[in-house]
């Protein structure tokens, strides 16, 4: 049973900063997707819940050809998946959450809680490293930008500290020549992934691998970049069997763990037929790319 | 009469409690409040096996806020069972006494004023249990050196332990058909336990009245039942026990039998004279309600070289958890279901219910079916193959003709099993692309497709407590009509169609009947929504009645008009003279003039139907002599998958389902119960799983145990094969479809996949790490099946 609790609504950022600045024993509260589960298991039973909802000066989605995309850390999935200039200019964003939760989750659920809560199971993390994105924190005494690549440090653990707010996420606008792709492996079509990986590949004008990147899923600790495997590649003329190797590396270098729905040699099986497909998938685009 | 000439049977009426569920109208269990109601909790054993050495509540009793503790002391320790007989006693307190033999079994209950009151209280009753030893697998259990739980059955003379129950049945020479035979194989199948998925948890309200009687509302799947059991638990008579209609939010079997917590909520309300009410968390149904059977199926089939199937050797093995439960008749039907659909002219069966200390089991939509048709199914192929035959040509050959007659007695009637299989196989292209398949298997391409078959019969209706069904039409001063019935609408629809078969009969339109249904005190007994007969044994009653009350009013008009009744039409509620249509009386007048007329006589008709009115009793659950069912439903249906073999994925792109329900009372019903199947199917053979560790679920919640949604949902299609027709003048015969597609889903995905990958599949469910392993062995010229 879910704890009894003080109930804080702020009414602006500022307001939200200040009261999470006074209340120790305090949780922040957004579409409460991930946090009323743990809540009601009785994992996790604050004193103060802050409820920033609300907030409506985090929740937008602005994009710029130059400075790219911004999205509010309480933007929802579901106005993600809606959003028309992310449809055109991320399409992998966009597929990447119609296939996050159902509709009912995405409604609820924003992309502040979902990267706060640092699942590495989580579908956005892996997507936005792939795509080079950044992520924006902040308490009352001021903000910091790090790269979202280091902002997970374990299970269920970011870089913030009490007190701090995820604020906005931003990803740069697309290079010429990039593509991007994402798949989860799961059982039922609404749940969360066993394991998921995405690439991302830009290539040069004479069609060599200029950057690559390759993020998965619920393969460790954290969303996992496998760095040896992208070392394979850059530089390189890809084909198939690049990428038929560089699955195999990967499937070597991560690190998951098993559980009832699956073994560890699975997971690291399948995460190297993901990534070697993200791979294949992420370099047509990028081919057909302007 | 014509099908074609019937304005609301046999039409695609939409849900009558439609509009109130999806606007939150509907009152389910939960939604009750009383004056006064507590909340109730149980305390469940944390142990699958233990002696109760000391149940000490006097600290729970002491706390503000508690009004009630009861424990067996405070019951007349009466057990009860899902099967009650001489060979086959109740085994079962409603509340443990002295022993548990399974984890979460009921060991106490308190009634508080709020849940954290309750909670805290079950944390201050102190428990002394000496442990003892458990077993959990049912083929361990039967070995001699394994702990006891309950004694052997005093009948079975096998040398095993644990052994609830036992049922032997033969037909034919078994040993002349296998001597005969060009072809044996024997092969050995496994099934999971999976959980009914319903979408309500149990729940129970209690309320012992003023008038000392005990008032209980409880998501159940028929109240009658309920009753029977609770008095007699209770130690009370029928009459001081009412139970009353709530919404049900599904059950598919796992809501029939009395369960501990409606105990002990009436116990505790019969202590504190207060109303309480027990609502099941979802962890706790994972771990403390009953789930399905698992049954392990060994089978040896033998056939002629042109594939005419010779004889048949089964053996199941049926998990029952710690008490009997409906384990023995998962065993029974079993047997049914093997013998029903095709031509097997020798059959040796024997099946083993056997105690362990898991949960203990309830039916469950097809109850064996799933795991006997997706046994036989897959050996078929099996067979088919090795004697170079298609799938489609083997199954024509040896499923049942109309009016073939069953070992049991039964006539199979107008079976279409021939033409759901025929048709099926025409309207998927079945047999080019399972060659196409076979061709592609050897292809560089890592996504295979591949389609598969399978079948089933069913039963519809048969003789269990309590046997039949009376309805009660009443016509009202409006004309309008009110149905008196027990049957309890679980989510099947059975309150639209009984609406419809009253408005057939009586020219009424479907808003202007009303159904008052499920109360013990105020509506006569009805067979239950359990045992796949509402339609056919309820419907029929409630035409009956309708027809009654029909005649009743046409001899009125008769009388008013100065006619004959065979001259009379009734039409909008009005009843014309034939041949001069101005001669005519409204329903309304008919009614005022009967009470104005005959003594007061507001019309009112009365219908009763029982399934097999010759039969006396019941088949016998030891030798399976006996009838069975007056119509066995019968479909094919047919799956389309894909298999990632480098993932070992497997999706199912379309399943298509050929059936034979008699005749479609309501369509869209029928297809609302095949897709339903069908989706239960598809978490049969791919996902769902109760993944049990020493006795405790350790999947205990919809994120931990995989049950497809509807964005899962697989697409379908239907075709009718309609054998029965709906007829005025008497009694219908249509066929269950309620239950049997799950098998089908399940034997033809299995089948399919097969055909996809060349891997056999012999347990479910089937996960992608399990194809993976299954073709690395293929690879490595192991077997390749994929097995336990
Ligand atoms: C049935 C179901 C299925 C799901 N399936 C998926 C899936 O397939 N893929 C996937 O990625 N996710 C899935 N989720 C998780 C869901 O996406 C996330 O729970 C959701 O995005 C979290 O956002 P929220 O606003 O609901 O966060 P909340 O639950 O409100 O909060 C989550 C955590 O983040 C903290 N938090 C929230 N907002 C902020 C903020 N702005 N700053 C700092 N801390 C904050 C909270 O304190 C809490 O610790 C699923 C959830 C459910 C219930």
């Amino acid at each position: 049973m879910i704890n009894d609790f003080h109930y804080l609504k702020p009414a602006s950022l500022k307001e939200a900063l200040a009261m999470y600045a006074e209340h120790d024993d305090c949780k922040v509260i957004c579409g409460g997707q991930s946090l009323l589960i743990v809540m009601r298991q009785g994992m996790v039973a604050p004193e103060y819940l802050l409820d920033i909802k609300h907030v409506k000066e985090l929740s937008y989605i602005k994009f710029d050809e130059k400075d790219g995309l911004r999205i509010g850390a309480t933007t929802t999935h579901r106005e993600i998946e809606k959003s028309d200039i992310i449809a055109k200019k991320y399409p992998v964003l966009v597929a990447m959450e119609e296939k996050l939760a159902s509709i009912q989750t995405r409604n609820w659920g924003t992309i502040g809680g979902n990267l706060a809560h640092a699942d590495p199971a989580g579908d956005p993390g892996p997507v936005l490293i792939a795509l080079n994105a950044e992520i924006k924190f902040g308490n009352s005494g001021g903000e910091k930008l790090v790269p979202l690549d280091e902002f997970f440090v374990d299970y269920f653990e970011t870089q913030m500290e009490q007190g701090d707010l995820v604020l906005e996420v931003h990803v740069p606008a697309p290079e010429p020549k990039f593509g991007c792709a994402y798949q989860k492996f799961n059982l039922l079509d609404s749940d969360m992934g066993i394991v998921a990986a995405a690439a991302s590949v830009t290539l040069n004008a004479d069609g060599t691998c200029k950057d690559v990147r390759i993020v998965l899923g619920n393969a460790g600790p954290i969303p996992l970049r496998v760095t040896k495997a992208e070392d394979l590649l850059k530089g390189k003329k890809l084909d198939d069997a690049l990428f038929a190797e560089a699955g195999t590396i990967a499937s070597e270098e991560c690190m998951p763990v098993a559980d009832i729905h699956a073994s560890e040699e699975h997971r690291r099986h399948v995460l190297g037929v993901l990534t070697k497909r993200m791979l294949k998938k992420a370099f047509e685009q990028a081919q057909t790319a302007a | 009469m014509n099908n074609n000439d019937l304005k609301y049977v046999g039409k695609p009426v939409p849900r009558k409690d439609g509009p109130l569920k999806a606007t939150g109208g509907a009152q389910y269990t939960v939604d009750i409040s009383l004056p006064g109601m507590l909340v109730g909790k149980v305390l469940r054993s944390p142990y699958p096996h233990a002696r109760i050495l000391n149940i000490d509540t006097s600290q729970a009793k002491k706390l503000p806020g508690v009004k009630a503790v009861v424990t067996s002391a405070d019951s007349l320790k009466v057990k009860h069972g899902f099967i009650d007989t001489p060979r086959y006693p109740a085994d079962q307190y409603p509340i443990a006494v002295d022993m548990v033999r399974h984890a979460g079994e009921e060991i106490a209950g308190v009634a508080a004023i709020d849940e954290d009151t309750a909670n805290e209280a079950l944390s201050l009753i102190h428990v002394e249990y000496e442990r003892l030893p458990a077993v959990f697998d049912p083929e361990e259990a039967m070995k001699l050196d394994a702990p006891e739980i309950h004694p052997n059955h005093p009948k079975v003379s096998d040398p095993y332990k644990n052994i609830g129950g036992k049922i032997e049945t033969a037909f034919g020479d078994i040993e002349k058909a296998f001597t005969g035979s060009y072809l044996i194989r024997e092969d050995k199948f496994y099934c999971q336990i999976r959980t009914h998925g319903y979408m309500e948890p149990q729940a129970t309200v209690a309320s012992w009245d003023h008038s000392s009687k005990l008032n209980v509302w409880t998501s159940s799947m028929g109240v009658f039942l309920k009753r029977a059991r609770l008095a007699r638990t209770l130690g009370l008579p029928f009459g001081s026990v009412r139970i009353l209609k709530t919404y049900v939010g599904g059950a598919f079997g796992g809501k029939i039998d009395l369960y501990g917590h409606e105990y002990i909520a009436s116990l505790l309300s019969m202590k504190c004279r207060l109303p309480v009410k027990i609502v099941y968390t979802r962890e706790e149904v994972f771990k403390a309600a009953r789930h399905g059977q698992p049954l392990i199926v060994e089978i040896k089939t033998g056939v002629k070289r042109d594939g005419t199937i010779l004889g048949q050797q089964i053996r199941t093995i049926n998990d029952s958890g710690a008490y009997r439960g409906s384990g023995v008749v998962a065993i029974f039907l079993a047997w049914g279901f093997a013998m029903a659909p095709y031509r097997i002219p020798s059959m040796q069966y024997e099946g083993y219910s056997v105690y362990t200390n898991n949960l203990v089991r309830a039916p469950q939509r097809g109850h064996g079916a799933p795991k006997m048709r997706f046994a036989a199914e897959s050996q078929f192929d099996v067979i088919a193959e090795e004697l170079g035959m298609d799938p489609i040509d083997f199954r024509l050959k040896n499923a049942r003709n109309p009016g073939d007659m069953l070992p049991n007695g039964d006539s199979v009637k107008n079976f279409g099993l021939k033409e759901c299989i025929a048709k099926v196989a025409e309207k998927t292209d079945f047999k080019a692309k399972y060659e196409a398949a076979l061709k592609e298997r050897h292809s560089g391409s890592t996504i295979k497709r591949g389609i598969g078959i399978g079948t089933t019969a069913y039963f519809s209706g048969s003789l269990v407590y309590p046997n039949s069904s009376t309805v009660i039409v009443r016509f009202n001063d409006d004309a309008s009509v009110s149905v008196m019935t027990g049957a309890l609408d679980i989510g099947q629809g059975c309150e639209t169609v009984i609406s419809q078969i009253v408005a057939e009969e009586l020219g009424v339109p479907l808003n202007e009947i009303h159904v008052h249904a499920a109360d013990t005190e105020t509506t006569p007994v009805d067979i239950g929504s359990w045992i796949s007969g509402l339609t056919y044994v309820t419907g029929n009653a409630a035409k009956k009645a309708a027809s009654h009350a029909m005649k009743k009013l046409l001899n009125v008009a008769a009388q008013e008009l100065g006619s004959e009744v065979q001259e009379l039409i009734a039409l909008d509620k009005t009843i014309f003279v034939g041949h001069s249509p101005d001669r005519k009386i409204s329903y309304g007048q008919a009614i005022a003039a009967s009470i104005a007329k005959n003594k007061g006589d507001c019309i009112i008709g009365e219908g009763h139907f029982r399934t097999m009115k010759d039969e006396v009793s019941p088949p016998s659950l030891s030798t399976a002599k006996g009838r069975w069912t007056e119509n066995y439903s019968n479909y094919a249906q047919v799956a389309e998958v894909e298999v990632d073999t480098e993932t070992g994925m497997v999706r199912i792109l379309k399943a298509t389902t050929a059936h034979d329900c008699g005749f479609p009372v309501n369509p869209v019903l029928v297809e609302g119960q095949i897709d339903g199947q069908v989706s239960m199917g598809q978490g049969h053979i791919l996902s769902e799983e109760l993944r049990v560790e020493d006795g405790c679920v350790i999947n205990p919640s919809f994120l931990e145990y995989k049950m497809p949604c509807a964005l899962d949902m697989v697409e379908t299609d239907y075709i009718d094969v309609i054998t029965e027709t709906y007829d005025k003048e008497h009694h219908y015969n249509t066929k269950e479809v309620g239950e049997g597609y799950v098998s089908g889903t399940v034997a033809s995905v299995a089948n399919a996949i097969y055909n996809a990958i060349g891997i056999r599949v012999k347990k479910t469910p089937v996960h992608p790490q399990d194809i993976i392993d299954a073709l690395e062995k293929h690879e490595h010229g192991g077997k390749g099946d994929l097995t336990r």
